[in-house]
C-alpha cells in the first residue's frame, strides 16, 4: 500500500472505554455483528448489520449515540 | 390526469363545441375551430374567468368547487351527490337528476377524461364515468355554497357525551408518536400495512382487536381506521424500501392549528375505502368503497349545511330526514336505487302508485342500511374528532350539536369563537407536575399539542383520563428524546416550563446521568475512514489540513466531508469488487492490489487464516461459524458476491459458478444439510447390448450368480460366484472380457 485509502460509508462503533468493546465481542450475539476492531474503542460494524446491532445493543441496556456520519 | 380543456376540445364534436363557448362569447353562426379559439382565449385570461364564474348560477359554481374538493377529478356519481346535497339545484329538472352533467358540460365546465371521446357525458354506462374541469377554472372557484337544511333544533335527550380538544389532541399524538417509534410500517406486496404493523400500533394504543370504547360507544377496528386516514391524509410517505412513514415529526405536527390537524384528518377520514363504521360488515358490500366515500362527503357537507345555531341540538332521526329529502332516492352505499321507467302501465293513477311503492321501498331500504352506518359515522369519526357532541340515551346516540371545533372545520365563515379559544392553555398554571418518583400529572386542560408531543416523545404515558394524563420518566423515553435531536438541556427545560417550577435534584442528576450514558457509545452510520501506509503519511495529512479522530495511528476519522485528493476510495455503500479466488479444497486468496477493510474480518469468521495471507475453509471452521447462529447462505452469499467467477469454456458456454460446486456441496454439507451416496466394491457384469442384458436378467440359470442389477446395462455378480457364473457364460459361447470400458476422465481447471 502506497497511496492512502478512502474508506467510504463505512459502519463504526466508537465506544468512551475498551472494556465496552471487550464485552461486545464476548458475546457471540453482539459479535456476530462485529468485524474488525481498529483500535481499542472503535470497531468496524458488517455493512447493513448497524440497525441489529442497535437492536440488540438496546436489549443489553445500551442507548448509543446514532450519528450519520 | 388532463388539467386543461385545450388538448380535448378537438375531439368535441362542433354542436356541442358552439354552446361550451357561449359561456367565453361564443356566437352560434361560429364554426368549429373558431369555437376552440373562443374557449381558449376565454381561459387563457384570468379576467374573462373571473367574469365567466361570476355569471354562473350558485349551483355550477358549486360543481365547479366540488370537483377542485376532489382534486380535480370527479366521479359522476358523487357530483350528482354532492350538488343534491348542497340543496342548490338546477331549475327546471324532473326528479331524475341525470341531466346535471350534461347541463355542466353545455356550459363549457367539466369535460370526460379516460376516455377517448372527452364530450360523451350522457350515455347509458355513464354511472361511474369520470369528469375533470380546467385548472384555470378551479383556481378561481370559491368554497361550495350551501342552502341550510331543512331542520329544527329539537330538545335533546339522554346524557351529553363530549371529547374534549385536549383528549382529541392527546390521542392524535399517541398515534403519530406510535408510528414513528416503530420506525415506520412496513408494506405487504399489495400496498397494505402488514398485519403485524397493525397489530403493533394497536398494543402500543391498547386498543382490542374488536374496537375501541370511547366513552360507551363502539369505534371497530381503530388500527385499521387511522392507518388509513393517516395515508389518506397525506400524513404518512412511502419510502423506497416499501415503508410508510411520517411526513413530519409529531412535534412538527403539532406546530399546525388545532383545526388544520383536524382537517387534515377529517380529509383521510372521507377517503378510506376499506374501513366500515359499523362492525361485522361483508367485504363484499359496497367492494370498492365508493358508496361510503360519497356517503362521507353527503355527511359533511350535510353538516356545513346545518343552519347557523351555535347552541342548537338536532335530533339524529331529523338530521337523518333531512338528509334523506336531499339524495336519500339517489344514494345507497352499495348501489343507488333506480326510479321506475313507468313502462308497465299506461294510467297515470298507476304509475303513482307504482312510483309510491318504489319510494317506500327505498326509504325502507335506507332505514335499514344507510342509517345505522350514519349513526356510526357519528359514534366514530365524528365523535372521536371531537366535532360533534352526543346525546346518548341508553346507549343509544339520539342527537347531536357541533362543537367549538366542529364549528370551526365545518362553519370557518361563522365561528364565534377565536383559535385561541378553541385551544391553548392558561398561561399562569402548571402544565404539569413532575413528582420525584418520576411520575408526571398533566393537566389535558393547560397542555399544548406541542407540550403534548413532547410528552410522548420523552416519557411514558401510563394512563389517560378525561382531564389528565399520566407519564413516567424513563431512561428509554429520554432516549429516544435525545436521538430526535432535542438536547438534555431542552428536555430539562421543557419540563421545567411546563411544571413552572424546578425539578427536584436527584431527576436532574438522573436525567443527566441518562444523557452521559449514551455518549459512551457511538454508531457511525457512514463514517469516512481514511487509512494511510504509516503513521508519518497520517501526521503528514494532518499537518496539511486534514482533521479528524486518529485510530490505531495508521487510520483517521474524518469529522467533516471528505476532500479530494490523490487516493483510492473505498465505497462501502455499493458492492464492493470481485478480489478472491478459491479453489476446490476450500482455500481463499487475495487478488493482488489493495484490500478492504470488511473482507479480511468477514472471512476470518468462517474459515482459519493461512500463514500466506489467505483462509482456508474447514469442516471445523464452519461449524464454529454457525454456532451463533449464523447461516450457511449467509457465507455462500459473502463468496459468491466478493469471488472472481470462473470464465466460461466458450462464449457460448453458462457462466461457470464462483464457488466450485464440490466445494459448495461439502458447505452446505457441513452446515448439517445430506446428501446420500453409496461406496461399495463390486464385480460388474455390463452388457452393452439390451438383448444380452434383458436375456441374462430374465433367465432363471443365471439368476443365483448375480446380486442385482442396475439399467441400462450392468449387472452385479456375488463375488463367491465369479467363477461359476464365468463357466456358464463360456458354455453360452460368449466371449467375456476381463476390462470395462470407461470414460476416462479429463483434467478440469477446478481441481486444486
Amino acid at each position: 500500500m502506497k497511496q492512502p485509502i478512502l474508506h467510504e460509508n463505512l459502519p463504526i462503533i466508537e465506544v468512551a472505554d475498551p472494556l465496552i468493546l471487550d464485552d461486545m465481542y464476548a458475546d457471540p450475539n453482539t459479535a456476530r455483528y462485529l468485524l474488525a476492531r481498529l483500535g481499542p474503542t472503535f470497531s468496524i460494524v458488517a455493512p447493513g448489520e448497524l440497525d441489529p446491532l442497535l437492536a440488540r445493543l438496546l436489549k443489553l441496556g445500551h442507548t448509543p449515540k446514532i450519528l450519520e456520519h | 390526469m388532463p388539467c386543461y380543456f385545450d388538448d380535448d376540445l378537438p375531439y368535441v364534436s362542433a354542436d356541442k363545441l358552439k354552446p361550451m363557448s357561449k359561456i367565453w362569447g361564443g356566437e352560434s353562426k361560429m364554426r368549429k375551430e373558431e369555437c376552440i379559439a373562443c374557449i381558449a382565449n376565454g381561459l387563457k385570461d384570468p379576467q374573462k374567468v373571473q367574469a365567466a364564474i361570476s355569471r354562473l348560477e350558485p349551483w355550477e359554481r358549486n360543481a365547479l368547487a366540488l370537483v377542485k374538493l376532489m382534486g380535480g377529478v370527479i366521479p359522476s356519481a358523487t357530483l350528482k351527490i354532492g350538488i343534491l346535497v348542497s340543496g342548490l339545484h338546477p331549475s327546471g329538472l324532473s326528479n331524475d337528476q341525470g341531466d346535471i352533467p350534461n347541463l355542466l358540460f353545455r356550459r363549457g365546465l367539466i369535460l370526460v377524461t379516460g376516455s377517448y371521446s372527452p364530450d360523451s357525458i350522457s350515455d347509458s354506462y355513464g354511472y361511474n364515468k369520470l369528469f375533470y374541469s380546467d385548472e384555470r377554472l378551479l383556481a378561481q372557484v370559491g368554497q361550495p355554497e350551501y342552502l341550510p337544511l331543512e331542520i329544527q333544533p329539537a330538545p335533546a335527550r339522554g346524557e351529553i357525551h363530549y371529547r374534549r380538544t385536549p383528549e382529541v389532541a392527546l390521542d392524535m399524538m399517541g398515534m403519530l408518536q406510535s408510528i414513528q417509534n416503530m420506525g415506520g410500517l412496513k408494506l405487504t406486496k399489495n400496498g397494505l400495512v402488514r398485519i403485524n404493523d397493525e397489530i403493533k400500533l394497536r398494543k402500543a394504543m391498547r386498543w382490542s382487536e374488536k374496537g375501541m370504547d370511547m366513552d360507551g360507544l363502539l369505534f371497530p377496528k381503530p388500527a385499521q381506521a387511522w392507518l388509513n386516514a393517516f395515508s389518506y391524509s397525506d400524513m404518512l410517505q412511502k419510502t423506497a424500501d416499501d415503508q410508510l412513514i411520517l411526513k413530519e415529526l409529531p412535534e412538527q405536527f403539532a406546530k399546525h392549528s388545532f383545526d388544520a390537524q383536524i382537517r387534515l384528518l377529517l380529509e383521510g377520514f372521507l377517503r378510506i375505502r376499506t374501513w366500515w363504521e359499523v362492525p361485522d360488515k361483508h367485504n363484499n358490500f359496497d367492494q370498492d368503497g365508493m358508496g361510503r366515500i360519497q356517503g362521507r362527503m353527503a355527511l359533511t357537507m350535510a353538516l356545513r349545511a346545518l343552519p347557523i345555531d351555535h347552541e342548537a341540538v338536532y335530533s339524529l332521526t331529523d338530521f337523518e330526514k333531512a338528509l334523506y329529502s336531499r339524495v336519500g332516492e339517489d344514494f345507497a352505499l352499495d348501489y343507488p336505487p333506480l326510479r321506475p321507467y313507468f313502462y308497465r302501465y299506461d294510467n297515470t293513477t298507476q304509475r303513482k302508485q307504482e312510483l309510491l311503492d318504489w319510494q317506500q321501498q327505498t326509504r325502507t331500504d335506507w332505514l335499514k342500511q344507510e342509517y345505522p352506518w350514519l349513526v356510526g359515522a357519528f359514534t366514530t369519526w365524528l365523535y372521536f374528532l371531537g366535532l360533534v357532541e352526543l346525546f346518548v340515551d341508553n346507549g343509544k346516540p339520539t342527537g347531536f350539536r357541533l362543537t367549538d371545533i366542529g364549528r370551526a372545520v365545518f362553519h370557518p365563515g361563522f365561528v364565534t369563537v377565536s383559535q385561541a379559544e378553541i385551544h391553548l392553555p392558561t398561561p399562569d398554571q402548571p402544565a404539569w407536575v413532575v413528582q420525584p418518583n418520576f411520575d408526571i400529572i398533566a393537566y389535558l386542560d393547560r397542555v399544548t399539542p406541542l407540550q403534548l408531543a413532547f410528552l410522548e416523545n420523552c416519557a411514558e404515558r401510563t394512563e389517560s383520563h378525561k382531564h389528565t394524563a399520566h407519564y413516567r420518566l424513563t431512561r428509554e423515553n429520554i432516549y429516544r428524546g435525545l436521538e430526535s435531536g432535542t438536547s438534555i438541556e431542552e428536555i430539562i427545560a421543557t419540563l421545567q416550563t411546563g411544571s413552572q417550577a424546578n425539578l427536584s435534584q436527584n431527576i436532574l442528576v438522573e436525567l443527566h446521568e441518562w444523557a452521559s450514558l449514551r455518549e459512551r457509545t457511538i454508531l457511525h452510520r457512514k463514517a469516512n475512514l481514511m487509512e494511510f501506509p504509516t503513521p508519518g503519511a497520517l501526521q503528514d495529512a494532518l499537518s496539511q489540513g486534514l482533521s479528524g479522530t486518529v485510530i490505531a495511528e495508521r487510520f483517521l476519522l474524518l469529522n467533516s466531508p471528505p476532500p479530494t485528493g490523490d487516493w483510492t476510495t473505498i465505497n462501502y455503500a455499493k458492492t464492493l469488487p470481485l478480489n478472491l479466488t478459491i479453489t476446490e479444497t476450500g482455500l481463499i486468496h487475495w487478488k493482488p492490489g489493495f484490500h478492504d477493510l470488511i473482507t479480511a474480518s468477514q472471512l476470518s469468521q468462517w474459515a482459519d487464516t493461512t500463514d500466506n495471507d489467505g483462509w482456508q475453509l474447514t469442516r471445523e471452521s464452519v461449524t464454529n461459524a454457525l454456532k451463533p447462529g449464523r447461516k450457511i447462505t449467509e457465507l455462500l452469499a459473502l463468496l459468491n458476491n466478493r469471488i472472481i467467477p470462473n470464465q466460461p469454456v466458450n462464449k457460448y458456454a453458462l457462466p461457470a459458478p464462483s464457488i466450485p460446486p464440490l466445494l459448495e456441496l461439502a458447505l452446505r454439507s457441513w452446515a448439517g444439510n445430506e446428501y446420500p451416496i453409496e461406496l461399495e466394491t463390486v464385480i460388474i457384469l455390463r452388457c452393452s447390448q439390451e438383448l444380452v442384458f434383458r436375456a441374462i436378467l430374465g433367465s432363471s440359470l443365471l439368476r443365483p450368480f448375480l446380486k442385482g442389477y442396475q439399467n441400462p446395462d450392468l449387472l452385479f455378480v456375488i463375488p463367491e460366484q465369479l467363477e461359476s457364473l464365468r463357466e456358464k457364460l463360456n458354455w453360452l459361447g460368449w466371449k467375456v472380457s476381463d476390462n470395462l470400458h470407461v470414460i476416462p476422465l479429463k483434467s478440469n481447471r477446478l481441481d486444486g
